[in-house]
């Protein structure tokens, strides 16, 4: 009965340790991990929802598909293919070896070789089979060949030869295996052992616990220290792209309450970190690795369009704040904060001039009559007006008369057409009865008619683009005090230099699998006097084609330089 | 019994490929030197792709590397030496004139761009990479098999990498452009150095493997004159192909260590099971499995030329697809 279980057992090893479940294993692998590249890995409940459907998503959830590398599954493969991997080390481990000592008996000739060669050897002077071989010894030798000759023949006229070269290649075998081993043990390490979470720091702030990603929330973990922002700072190219983002930061030791307040407690380290170039502490290590808007304050001024006044309001919020005004139902939120922003500043379409033009705020707003549009406003261009519907992936850019902070032309603006529609229903007008509301306008305003044509071209081009898109609102940046928060990420790690080590080991063990193992089998015959027969046979460690061509141009030089006559024998 | 005399070699393959290659070494310093004496007074920032020294010669080598590709396809055809000859003459001036402009656009980055860096850092520089990699690790095979009909399955690869970089600069991605903060580190060139000669090699593989089916295909309908005639024996090209890969795949997974220790260095966190990430792994994976399978079981043979193009096939994904279909850490090589 026990007899039977460890065969089972041991049949279970061999297969788990063979060479064909492991090639399988591989692919099955490779092919399965193609799955987590194509669904997007940890998103929300509600993305997948949107994404899938429902059916799909339960479906892609009971398999882990959202987070399919940490799936059960997936887990269990990884451990099978580190257990096929450590027990095929250790059985195939022990006939590495032992190719790879020094041999006691020359090995039988084997069934198949790369190349076979017969040597004619006639020397002038009377030497014995012993100093034939043995000079042949010496010429293996030259070649980097370790030669064993066989003396305990019982035939006198002959002897075998054994040599090889590159057996330390065999060795390979082990560093790769087992630093795959190390690799895979040291993953472990650091799943079970480390954690990776997330630190975003305002400017000035300092902060004592990190957070964690589980599932779609963050928990926060307790860090024996607090890190203080002192100061975060962006450089930016030419055009606006950041060129590079630092902190610096402050780790003090925790006050005896816990409360990271209090600045005068001893200081452990400071730096000024960045992307890469992080700040490592015993065994935590903090790197930086994003940046955002810590709801930056900002003034803007609000033109509702929907009135036909166009009353103006400003306003003062902040980044990523929404404001609600319950009269109209309108949601104003503040999207973004750009400090550099890149425009195109040509009219022709197939020209581009690119130019930072500075800061620019993007705002949403969403009105129960128009839907949701989002604007980007200029602080330095306030005439310049970008804006995108929803769904839409481009800005639309358009280039006003007149900056809609110009109270005057905005009042302006809203008399005309208050004239314009007075005369007729909506729809077109033509361009006599523009004039004519037009001039009436400036008169009841008492603006002298000089002004029209400059003024008029200034409130025509206005009034074309709102027309033309049926815009809600205008907003106009005016001022913002921009705070960020630096986004650190904080690990540890104890498996890393695990994983180091694996990694060498399998570097250094791919880099000896280049050493390739040749091994000759030469029988010599004493043919007769003065006369031997010399055959050749090699192999390489792998089908080896150009290494086989060299090793035949050696032994043909040999022969050359000696005299001998070398014959290919083709089987 | 087939008795076959030999003749004394006097140079190794070996010394004589050295040598050749050490040659091409000094004429790519010779014209990297030329073209930055010629343009180094002329550049201003901000310079248009089109005006920059580097972008005419890479037209140039890739105008060579195509008449090489079809010359390669022709001597199938004509089975003379000759022509064969000329193929690989065009596809080493195409090689030297991609390296050549590769070093100039390093050059022209210092005075076009505000910070000067290696042109590994977008999808059309490394295709330029890519094509010019591909061509040498070739050519490397070239010289030790002494065969040059192989080229014509290669070449057209390189072809096809050379209409990529033409259609990125079409689109607009071909300019000089800063890098991101991320990319940042020395690291970059090792890992991007390695995983290209990864590719690199991973694609004479393929085109090995198609060669391979092709004769098999050849034989079994018995044919002994026309194409085959010009196709190297079987156990050749399945060496060539195992070769490639056993080339390609120790930098390769090299690439991906020094990718995690990058990784590791700049964002704390070795694996993130990001697309390319795991790309990288699948195709490991699927080039440790043919090693296996080839080392170990000696399968050889139509099976392992599928592999291989199968193989080439997941690069292939992991090298661009990732960047146009997916999106991840490495979406600085991303298009649109």
């Amino acid at each position: 009965m026990k007899k039977e279980s460890q065969g089972k057992i041991n049949k279970v090893i061999g297969i788990v340790s063979s060479m064909p479940f492991a090639i399988g294993l591989l692919c099955v692998l490779a092919l399965l991990s193609v799955i987590g590249t194509l669904i997007a890995q940890n998103r929300s409940v509600d993305t997948y929802r949107a994404t899938y459907g429902d059916f799909w998503y339960s479906m892609f959830d009971t398999f882990g598909f959202f987070d399919m590398y940490h799936s059960w599954w997936y887990l269990s493969l990884l451990s099978l293919l580190l257990l096929s991997l450590v027990i095929a080390t250790v059985r195939h481990g022990y006939y590495i070896v032992a190719g790879v000592k020094p041999i006691k008996v020359v090995p039988a000739l084997p069934r198949k070789h790369a190349l076979k060669v017969e040597i004619q050897i006639d020397e002038q002077s009377n030497k014995s089979i012993e100093q034939v071989g043995n000079e042949l010894s010496d010429e293996m030798a030259n070649l980097g060949f370790k030669s064993w000759i066989n003396n305990s023949q019982t035939d006198q006229n002959q002897r075998q030869l054994f040599s090889r070269k590159g057996t330390i290649g065999k060795l390979s075998f082990f560093p790769v295996h087992i630093g795959l081993a190390i690799v895979l043990i040291g993953g472990l390490v650091s799943t079970q052992f480390g954690f990776r979470g997330v630190m975003n720091i305002i400017q000035g702030d300092s902060v004592s616990e990190v957070f964690i990603k589980e599932g779609d929330d963050y928990a926060p973990i307790p860090l024996p220290f607090s890190v203080k922002n002192d100061q975060f700072s962006i450089d930016f190219y030419e055009m606006g792209k950041p060129s590079s983002f630092q902190s610096t930061l402050s780790v003090y030791e925790l006050s005896e309450d816990n409360s990271p307040a209090d600045s005068n407690r001893p200081l452990i380290a400071t730096k000024t970190i960045s992307v890469n170039d992080p700040l490592r502490l015993d065994d935590i290590t903090l790197y930086q690795a994003n940046f955002g808007d810590a709801g930056s304050p900002v003034d803007f001024q609000f033109t509702d369009l929907s009135k036909s006044d166009f009353p103006q309001h400003d306003i003062s919020s902040a980044v990523h704040k929404i404001l609600e005004d319950p009269g109209t139902g309108n949601r104003i939120s503040i999207l973004d904060l750009n400090e550099h922003t890149v425009l195109n500043l040509s009219n022709d379409p197939m020209e581009s001039r690119m130019k930072d033009v500075g800061p620019s705020i993007d705002i949403k707003i969403q009105t129960p009559e128009d839907g949701t549009i989002t604007y980007r406003s200029y602080q330095h261009y306030p005439h310049i007006l970008s804006f995108k519907r929803m769904g839409e992936k481009k800005w639309t850019t358009e280039e006003l008369g007149f900056p809609p902070s110009d109270k005057n032309m905005i009042d302006l603006l809203a008399s005309y057409l208050e004239q314009l529609y007075s005369k007729g229903s909506s729809g077109s007008f033509t361009d006599q009865q523009r004039k004519e509301a037009f001039a009436i306008t400036l008169k009841s305003k008492n603006i002298s008619i000089d002004n029209a044509p400059e003024l008029g071209a200034a409130i025509g081009q206005t009034q074309q683009i709102l027309e033309k898109h049926r815009l809600p609102a205008l907003f106009t940046l005016k001022a913002f005090d921009r705070i960020f928060y630096t986004g650190l990420q904080v690990t540890k790690d104890p498996g890393a230099w695990i994983i180091w080590l694996g990694s060498i080991m399998l570097m250094v063990g791919l880099l000896l699998i280049y050493i390739i193992e040749y091994r000759m089998w030469i029988s010599i015959k004493q043919a007769g006097p003065r006369h031997f027969l010399c055959e050749i046979v090699a192999t390489s460690s792998r089908t080896n084609i150009v290494g086989i061509q060299q090793l035949r141009a050696n032994l043909n030089n040999i022969a050359n330089n000696k005299g001998f006559l070398l014959k290919e024998v083709q089987s | 019994m087939n008795e076959l005399a030999l003749q004394p070699e006097q140079t190794s393959r070996a010394t004589i490929t050295f040598q050749k290659w050490a040659t091409y070494c000094l004429l790519i310093i010779g014209f990297v030197g030329l073209s930055i004496f010629a343009e180094h007074d002329t550049l201003t920032p901000g310079q248009a792709l089109d005006t920059l020294l580097s972008y005419k010669l890479t037209g140039y080598a890739n105008i060579l590397l195509a008449a090489s590709a079809l010359v390669y396809i022709a001597s199938l055809k004509f089975q003379g030496e000759l022509v064969a000859k000329w193929a690989s003459g065009l596809a080493v001036a195409g090689m030297i004139g991609l390296f050549v402009a590769i070093f100039v656009r390093w050059f022209e980055t210092y005075q076009v761009l505000e910070e000067g860096h290696v042109p590994i850092s977008n999808l059309y520089e490394v295709t330029i990479f890519f094509t010019a990699l591909t061509v040498a690790i070739y050519l490397i095979m070239e010289s030790l098999y002494q065969n040059r009909s192989i080229g014509a399955f290669i070449m057209p690869m390189v072809l096809a990498s050379v209409w990529l970089q033409e259609w990125l600069v079409l689109e607009g991605y071909g300019s000089p452009s800063e890098l991101v903060p991320a990319l940042k580190s020395y690291w970059m060139h090792t890992h991007v150095l390695a995983n290209f000669i990864g590719y690199g090699a991973f694609a004479v593989a393929g085109g090995s493997g198609v060669m391979y089916l092709i004769r098999a295909r050849l034989e079994k309908k018995g044919k002994t004159e026309g194409i085959i005639r010009s196709l190297p024996e079987l156990k050749i090209i399945d060496d060539v192909m195992y070769r490639a890969i056993a080339i390609g795949f120790p930098v390769f997974t090299l690439a991906v260590i020094l990718g995690a220790g990058w990784a590791y260095y700049a964002w704390g966190s070795y694996w993130s099971w990001d697309p390319k990430e795991t790309w990288s792994l699948i195709v490991m994976l699927i080039y440790a499995g043919f090693l296996h399978a080839r080392l170990l079981k000696n399968w050889s043979g139509a099976r392992m030329a599928w592999w291989a193009i199968l193989g080439f096939g997941f690069t292939l994904f992991c090298f661009l697809g990732v960047n146009l279909f997916l999106s991840g850490l490495h979406s600085y090589g991303a298009v649109g």
